[in-house]
């Protein structure tokens, strides 16, 4: 039900029909320029996460520190090429590229209905109440006896 | 409606329309019947018919075969240079063939059965249905269908080409980045927001669109111009304010004692 303008004012004016015929809004200029963008926007997102996470971390060799201390850990630990805390760094991307997805969402919006605006919400609900409950408990035990426990480090990603 | 109220003094003098005035009209017109049609469909002096019905404002076959619509339809749609898209509208059983010779087939239900219906893409219960069907669902559709394949296409692309990142950074090690339920989810995460915007959004509000209807050309407002037309926000603002935002959340919540505290 996107309308850019009213149905009298397209049957008034009909050369804005132009846009479909000149396949402005879909071709292949279009899509090229939009899959570059995206590249772009993806390293951006990554080496911007990498790096705050990284942070002065890497002044002292990269020593490990837990996530969320004032000073953060380095995804490599040391020179040693282990990693440290993969799944966290790898939750603060993901928590980045869907909170920006969000917003390129919330752009091409030209006007915002109640159901946009409760989409959009609930999505952001999603995404954080999944991480959250997800990261915090992990089953130990068989079966349905598991007990559910607070052990995901990646609880503390978002 | 403020947004638009306080645009619509200062943007108004920029405003250029173009009207369907602004093609020349043909004068010309022309009738042929179907014994002329089969003396001219499928051979050379079908190319002369058709030179012929572009200089003319409205073409009208009368008296003429289901087959001989579908190739006056076929005719049109391989012969002109420019390809274009056609489209047929009929509501008997005899129109079939041409409707779905057409790329585009609308079918009438009426008195004449539902054959048309049946085999037409689109149905509509009377022919002045067909001008708001083309002019205005037509238009809003295709605007929205472009909106929808290019984001899920970008947020694809930008899950898959950061997985290329992190791979280079990991020596191809096939190291997992994401946890795999979390990986998994991204389209569910993402899924709603783009499908409601492709159902709900406007460009501009009532107001705006019966006061200033634009085209491509026109630049009727600041801000719409910038975000809709010339895709300001989506090539620079939307990446700088992506960049900026995770840089802060980043930051923070890494350089600080925030997430424990939320805890």
């Amino acid at each position: 039900m996107v309308k850019d303008v009213l149905a009298d004012t397209a049957l008034q004016f009909q050369t804005l029909y132009s846009v479909g015929l000149n396949k402005t809004d879909l071709n292949v200029r279009v899509m090229a320029q939009s899959f570059l963008q995206a590249c772009g926007d993806a390293a951006i997102l990554y080496y911007l996460t990498l790096g705050c996470f990284n942070g002065p971390g890497m002044a002292n060799g990269g020593a490990s520190s837990s996530p969320g201390a004032s000073s953060p850990g380095s995804v490599w630990e040391g020179d040693t090429g282990e990693g440290y805390g993969i799944w966290v760094f790898g939750t603060a991307v993901y928590t980045n590229m869907v909170t920006a997805m969000l917003m390129k969402v919330a752009l091409l919006h030209n006007s915002w209905s109640t159901y946009a605006f409760g989409v959009m919400a609930f999505s952001v609900a999603l995404y954080w109440g999944f991480v959250m409950l997800y990261g915090s408990f992990e089953p130990v035990g068989d079966g349905f006896a598991a007990t559910w426990l607070a052990s995901y480090e990646f609880y503390y990603a978002p | 409606m403020l947004f638009d109220l306080f645009l619509l003094p200062y943007f108004f003098p920029v405003f250029t329309l173009h009207d369907a005035s602004d093609a020349p009209p043909l004068a010309n017109g022309l009738v042929v019947d179907g014994p002329s049609l089969s003396l001219i469909l499928g051979t050379s002096h079908e190319k002369l018919l058709l030179e012929l019905a572009c200089s003319c404002a409205a073409v009208v076959a009368c008296r003429v075969s289901p087959a001989q619509k579908q190739l006056i339809v076929k005719m049109v749609k391989e012969g002109l240079p420019n390809k274009p898209i056609t489209l047929s509208i009929g509501d008997g059983a005899n129109d079939v063939p041409m409707i779905q010779e057409a790329q585009i087939g609308v079918g009438i239900s009426g008195k004449e059965g539902r054959q048309a219906v049946n085999s037409s893409d689109f149905a509509i219960a009377q022919f002045r249905f067909l001008e708001p069907l083309l002019l205005v669902h037509g238009r809003w559709n295709y605007r929205r269908i472009a909106k929808v394949v290019l984001y899920s296409f970008y947020k694809n692309i930008v899950l898959t080409i950061v997985l290329l990142w992190w791979t280079m950074d990991c020596g191809y090690s096939g190291q997992s980045l994401y946890e795999s339920y979390i990986y998994a989810a991204y389209n569910f995460f993402l899924g709603l927001p783009i499908l409601f915007l492709g159902i709900f959004d406007q460009v501009c509000s009532h107001f705006l669109s019966l006061n200033l209807p634009y085209s491509l050309s026109c630049t009727y407002s600041f801000f719409l111009s910038l975000s809709v037309e010339h895709k300001f926000f989506d090539s620079i603002g939307a990446p700088s304010s992506f960049t900026l935002l995770s840089y802060i959340l980043t930051f923070l919540f890494f350089f600080s004692n925030v997430c424990f505290i939320l805890c």
